[in-house]
């Protein structure tokens, strides 16, 4: 009786011997990067999704030929499976992700999976160089909580972020003070209708900006928004309308303390107090007139009227601030590295990735205009 | 030709004065703007609300209140010497001794009236406002005017001379606009004929730096106080000596 081909094929893959240096995290990471489903990836090679499923969760080990395939079809080298760097595994039941419910599984699964790249390199770099200590406060609010408690979380995290009274000069700096990983998605390995996205469920919290927000003033907020999940949000389930509204009146009162701002909002719409406000604020007219509506400063008609007006205007929005606030914490790192002799190179080596990722997750941590300041050790 | 009577406009201007000096057309211009901006402020064409029914609910409420003005004590208004009184239910003030009325222009793309339009073709308006055209009409008979394209459909019979002077009615026009809510108003001659006006000057303007949310212009600098003058935090870093590093097991 003759053997089948794919028996045939099955016992050409076991003679080749099986990868004794094989990490399944990092197949799942490679893959979800890649955006591939499972049965996607299977089709470009000769194993089914089941041995895929048992690869990533390390029941089973591929063979040489079918490392290869997987290489091939995901575009890492062969290297890049092998044990190194361990990979932190991000649930998304742990992730706030706004507009959670418009963001496609597999693109909500490849802005996680560079979350995890992310957080590999960042843990070699630690092993180098020590980063600003993790500082954020904890206020547990619930979903059912009422405002005051969302308004009194923000207060509190300004109080203890030692933030003086008036206009935050930057909120991705002060993140980044306070130890959380800022990151702005890269446009060219993260799908761009992946929205801002925050998590506390890692070493170090880390929020994920979008890189669609070409805007100063959104840039601030959605900060503050993530921000609003860090100190409030640890253990809610994501996702609900209510806890992404809790997240943006922590903002508004984080950027614009009711106390501060109510006596600067106009009471009727009044685009030149409006404007003022922004400039001063770093705020979007659209989150001065929501606020001044929150505040009952200005009438609901007023609040119609207003929003109106700025849908028919639309984006981008006028008297721009300027470019979005960039993180700078890796661009410094790797800055401070390269100035003791050591290169992205060793950093890619130390990890066990791939350099090109290495150098998407450093310039998605940095600013285009690094600035250094170094504390003699 | 000009586009006013240049007779009728030098009375205008006269009486302008006396309003001025009496200190009518301030009070006039501040009850046009406050009744404006409250209207504004609860305008909603979410809720039904058109230019029309905004326009109505002002020109109800000017009445109402002007009417109170003047009964009442307000110094000012006494001080001007100013009489409200109504006349099939439109307002009207004498002050400096002629006839007031006041009125709302037409919803328009812009705040300044087409003075052309036929709402100003008073024999199709209100008994109050074209009596008043027909008063001025046979007050001041101007056959020989010097304003561009008047149709004299004069004389009329009751017509008695053509002193500009004697003309007793006027009428205050206003405009608003939504968005910013912004005002703008005209003392004006009503006539018969074609154009329904011998003169009109303009009484008061507001002005506004900006007309929406979007500029034309760069947004200016921000204040001294914004975020941006502040200094931003910056995170320290701090390279782990060679014992933290070979501790840790790793090395450079």
């Amino acid at each position: 009786m003759s053997d089948s081909p794919a028996r045939v094929a099955a016992r050409r893959r076991r003679a080749a011997g099986t990868a004794t240096d094989f990490d399944g995290a990092r197949l799942s990471l490679a893959r979800r990067l890649a955006r591939q489903p499972r049965t996607t990836l299977a089709a470009s090679t000769s194993v089914t999704p089941t041995a895929i499923t048992q690869f990533e969760r390390g029941q089973a080990r591929p063979t040489a030929p079918v490392l290869a395939e997987l290489s091939l079809a995901l575009g890492v080298p062969s290297d890049f499976f092998r044990h190194g760097q361990a990979i932190q595994s991000l649930s998304p039941y742990t992730a706030h992700f706004r507009s959670l419910r418009a963001t496609p599984a597999l693109a909500r699964d490849q802005a996680l999976a560079f979350a995890e790249l992310a957080l590999a390199v960042v843990e070699v770099i630690e092993q180098y160089v020590d980063l600003p200590a993790v500082d954020i406060p904890d206020h547990p609010v619930s979903p059912d909580a009422p405002p005051s408690a969302v308004a009194e979380a923000a207060r509190a995290t300004r109080a203890h972020f030692q933030v003086p009274t008036g206009p935050i000069s930057h909120v991705v700096r002060l993140l980044e003070v306070h130890g959380v990983l800022v990151l702005r998605m890269p446009d060219d390995c993260v799908d761009r209708r992946v929205d801002a996205f925050s998590t506390r469920a890692t070493t170090r919290p880390l929020v994920l900006l979008s890189p669609m927000k070409d805007d100063r003033a959104r840039s601030r907020f959605d900060a503050a928004h993530e921000l609003g999940h860090l100190v409030m949000h640890p253990d809610v389930e994501p996702g609900s309308k209510i806890v992404e509204s809790q997240a943006h009146a922590f903002a508004a009162e984080f950027l614009m303390p009711a106390a501060e701002i109510k006596p600067e909002l106009p009471q009727r719409v009044d685009w030149e107090q409006l404007h003022a406000a922004k400039r001063r604020w770093g705020t979007s007219l659209r989150a001065l007139v929501y606020r001044a509506h929150a505040l009952g400063v200005l009438s609901e008609p007023g609040y119609r009227r207003a929003n109106m007006q700025l849908a028919k205007e639309g984006n981008p929005e006028a008297g721009p601030l300027g470019p979005p606030e960039s993180p700078t914490l890796l661009g410094s790192a790797q800055q401070l590295l390269g100035e003791h002799g050591t290169t992205v190179e060793h950093l890619a080596g130390a990890a066990r990735l791939p350099l090109p990722q290495v150098q998407h997750v450093l310039h998605a941590g940095s600013d285009t205009r690094p600035r250094l300041e170094v504390r003699p050790a | 030709m000009t586009q006013w009577d240049s007779a009728a406009s030098a009375h205008l201007q006269a009486v302008r004065s006396s309003l001025r000096d009496t200190g009518v057309e301030e009070l006039l211009e501040a009850h046009v703007q406050a009744v404006w901006r409250r209207n504004v402020d609860g305008y909603d064409p979410l809720l039904g609300d058109t230019p029309l029914s905004l326009g109505i609910d002002c020109s109800e409420n000017l009445r109402e209140l002007l009417l109170r003005s003047c009964a009442g004590a307000d110094t000012a208004w006494r001080s001007g010497g100013v009489v409200a009184s109504t006349v099939d239910r439109s307002l009207r003030l004498e002050a400096a001794g002629v006839r007031l009325g006041l009125m709302k222009a037409p919803p328009a793309q812009t705040r300044t009236p087409d003075w052309t339009s036929a709402t100003f073709h008073w024999e199709q308006e209100s008994e109050v406002r074209r009596s008043a055209a027909e008063r001025n009409s046979a007050a001041y008979l101007p056959v020989e005017s010097d304003q561009a394209d008047r149709q004299l459909t004069l004389p009329l019979e009751s017509a008695t001379g053509r002193d500009a002077a004697a003309m007793r009615d006027f009428v205050v026009v206003w405009s608003g606009q939504v968005e910013p809510a912004l005002t703008a108003g005209w003392l004006g001659l009503p006539s018969l004929g074609r154009p329904g006006w011998f003169a009109v000057e303009q009484l008061w303007w507001e002005e506004s730096s900006t007309d929406g949310a979007r500029r034309p212009e760069e947004t200016p600098q921000a204040s001294s106080h914004s975020f941006a003058d502040l200094p931003a935090p910056l995170p320290s870093l701090r390279l782990r000596n060679r014992r933290d590093t070979a501790a840790d097991g790793q090395s450079l």
